[in-house]
């Protein structure tokens, strides 16, 4: 189903049972990956599934010109150049600068040795125009690489990639894409500026200073005394340390079970983060961290959003539902409920939906 | 959402507040910048990455080679469009060895896996015949699991695997008295799994993992549920094997599980 925002509530639009005309039959397993892969200003759809088939499938659906999707590819099994196996992670980048989002594509376990493959969108399809054996580089990869994608020189090709787990220091690249292949543009070992690495951090990419490029939140909450939340501004070919909140930020304990989004909750071009806890205190935390470039302010509501109870079961997704600059709103769902939360001027929640989506004339929508 | 009961929370637990000093989660844990950091050991080595790492000399289990095409073409939909996306193969012994009966045959495939330097193996297969009598208490020792994907689909103890064991000598002769247990290189384990729950097909998906329980037994656990999460004490993983793959195995082992699997 398909649910278009008017700015304040969802309408249906699209509705298939089954299958997408082409056909994509649709089970349990599906992933998603939604971004723009053929550059005309509306979202396309790439779906993934490695468990519910004999073979491994991966489709691209595009609008069919009547507020609905079809399916305009499909790959079974294989696609020249790479073998589709259960594991397969895909990350969405612009990797050669043409305006039409890419796909980089890693496989850490299935195979002998790790696999990462560039795969370029022609807009109808994708193909394979480079693949990394074992290594890329300046890095040996390792089933426990995690990747990372965001614009670190400001040209809009780059890979992040951060292993902690594998070795007996973490590392963390920093890839520079040509459009056809991979080169090392920096690379720290154990340490980045004034931040000592360590196998929990969680890395957050965007641009906080709003300067066209990249930078990186990292965050730890687990391998220390207290929590570490870390600005790491990009110089194009590295980082430096902007700030470093040990413990506190402001207007926000930090906790280990603290989680992230990076989201533009302002409008202002900059990154800011959501952030949430529903397991470290006495009631549940959901907050607003904003970037002013060097620094972070938060505000936070705890246990109830409007009518929405906060709970262990919700899950969010940062959204522009509003239609305004930025990425200030955020949905908030779980096995029955679907909240519609703004973060501007302050978290509220705008809707709330029970079990369907649908909204009454008169009355509540619950 | 109004009727959400409110969760009870621990004393110790309490609200956000600001101007006070940061929470200290591990008092044991130091704090960014204190002492030198300590690399880790990965196993009983030192692991660091090289600056120009060197190609894998692995040839098994590798993507066949990639051929860059300055032109990948377009793809192009087939005339009649794509076809329905093939569902997993039903397990296939459909019929009774006799052929008799069209009715599916109950029964569990015994997998002879070999464990050797950190490294399993199979090799052999039968099948046999009736319901799997699972069980689901677990004593400390070795034990394994199979899985598909994030499921377990089998999962059973193995009694003195990897030890030979000596009774004391009824005589009481000097030196002979007591158990002598003695690890052993190598050694072999029943891996029994039903064949519903293994079609052939997802053969090159199943792990097998075998596990040494260090924890208190004995323990029940829950089928369907991974071992990991459902038993307390240490688990340490003795060695995996990610699939399982004809070419990987001898001709009598190929034909055995075929046979088992039919």
């Amino acid at each position: 189903m398909l649910f278009r925002s008017n700015g304040s509530q969802l309408d249906l639009v699209f509705s298939v049972v089954e299958r997408v005309p082409g056909s994509w039959q649709f089970q349990p397993g599906d992933r998603f990956f939604i971004a723009d892969f053929n550059n005309d200003g509306k979202d396309e759809v790439v779906v993934y599934n490695s468990t519910d088939w004999a073979i491994e499938y991966l489709g691209l659906l595009a609008d069919d010109g009547n507020n609905g999707l079809k399916l305009i590819a499909r790959y079974d099994d294989a696609m020249r150049g790479w073998q589709f196996q259960l594991n397969d992670q895909f990350y969405v980048a612009d990797f050669d600068g043409d305006g039409k989002k890419d796909l980089f594509v890693f496989n850490g376990t299935n195979w002998a040795i790790p696999y990462v493959a560039m795969l370029r969108s022609s807009g109808t399809g994708f193909g394979v125009v480079q693949r990394y054996d074992g290594n890329m580089p300046g890095w040996q990869m390792r089933p426990g690489d995690r990747h990372m994608v965001g614009d670190f020189s400001g040209d809009g090709r780059e890979l992040w990639v951060f292993n902690g787990s594998n070795w007996s220091i973490p590392y963390l690249g920093m890839l520079r894409s040509n459009g056809t292949s991979l080169a090392m543009s920096r690379r720290y070992d154990n340490k980045m500026p004034r931040w000592q690495m360590r196998a929990g951090d969680r890395h957050y990419v965007g641009d906080f200073d709003g300067d066209g490029k990249a930078d990186l939140y990292v965050f730890n909450g687990s391998d220390w005394s207290i929590a570490y939340l870390g600005m790491l501004r990009s110089l194009g070919n590295g980082l430096c340390l902007v700030e470093r909140y040990d413990g506190n930020a402001p207007g926000w304990q930090m906790r280990r079970n603290d989680r992230h989004w990076p989201a533009d909750i302002n409008g202002d071009g900059r990154r800011d983060l959501f952030v949430y806890n529903y397991q470290d205190w006495a009631t549940q935390y959901l907050g607003t961290m904003v970037s002013d470039g060097s620094g972070l302010s938060a505000s936070w509501q705890d246990d109830w959003i409007g009518e929405w109870n906060l709970g262990a079961v919700d899950r969010f997704e940062v959204c522009n539902y509003e239609g305004s600059v930025g990425e200030r709103d955020i949905f908030v769902h779980n096995q029955d409920w679907f909240g519609m939360i703004r973060a501007t001027p302050a978290l509220s929640l705008q809707r709330i939906y029970y079990r369907w989506i649908h909204n009454y004339r008169y009355g509540r929508n619950w | 959402m109004a009727t959400k009961t409110r969760r009870k929370t621990p004393s110790r637990m309490r609200r956000q507040l600001d101007g006070v000093s940061p929470v200290i989660e591990n008092a044991r844990l130091p704090r960014m910048g204190e002492g030198d950091p300590t690399p880790r050991r990965i196993g009983r080595a030192m692991l660091f990455m090289p600056d120009k790492p060197k190609q894998h000399k692995a040839t098994r289990n590798r993507m066949a080679p990639f051929r860059s095409l300055k032109n990948q073409g377009e793809k192009q939909v087939p005339a009649r469009g794509y076809p329905d996306q093939q569902p997993p193969k039903p397990p296939g012994r459909a019929r009774s060895a006799s052929g008799a009966s069209g009715k599916a045959k109950e029964g569990y495939v015994r997998l002879r896996v070999l464990v050797e330097d950190g490294m399993l193996s199979v090799a052999g297969a039968k099948f046999v015949e009736g319901p799997l009598a699972e069980t689901n208490a677990l004593r400390p020792g070795l034990a394994y699991e199979v899985r598909l994907g994030s499921r377990s689909i089998a999962a059973g103890g193995v009694a003195d695997g990897g030890a030979w064991r000596s009774f004391p000598d009824p005589l009481g002769r000097p030196g002979l008295q007591g158990h002598h247990i003695t690890e052993v290189p190598y050694y072999e384990i029943a891996v029994r799994i039903p064949v519903q729950k293994l079609p052939m097909s997802a053969l090159s998906k199943a792990q097998i993992t075998l596990y040494r329980w260090r924890g208190t037994g004995p323990a029940v656990t829950l089928p369907g549920q991974p071992l990991k999460a459902q038993l307390k004490g240490g688990m340490d993983t003795i060695a995996t094997l990610k699939g399982i793959r004809m070419s990987r195995l001898s001709k009598e082992t190929q034909m055995e599980l075929r046979k088992a699997l039919r």
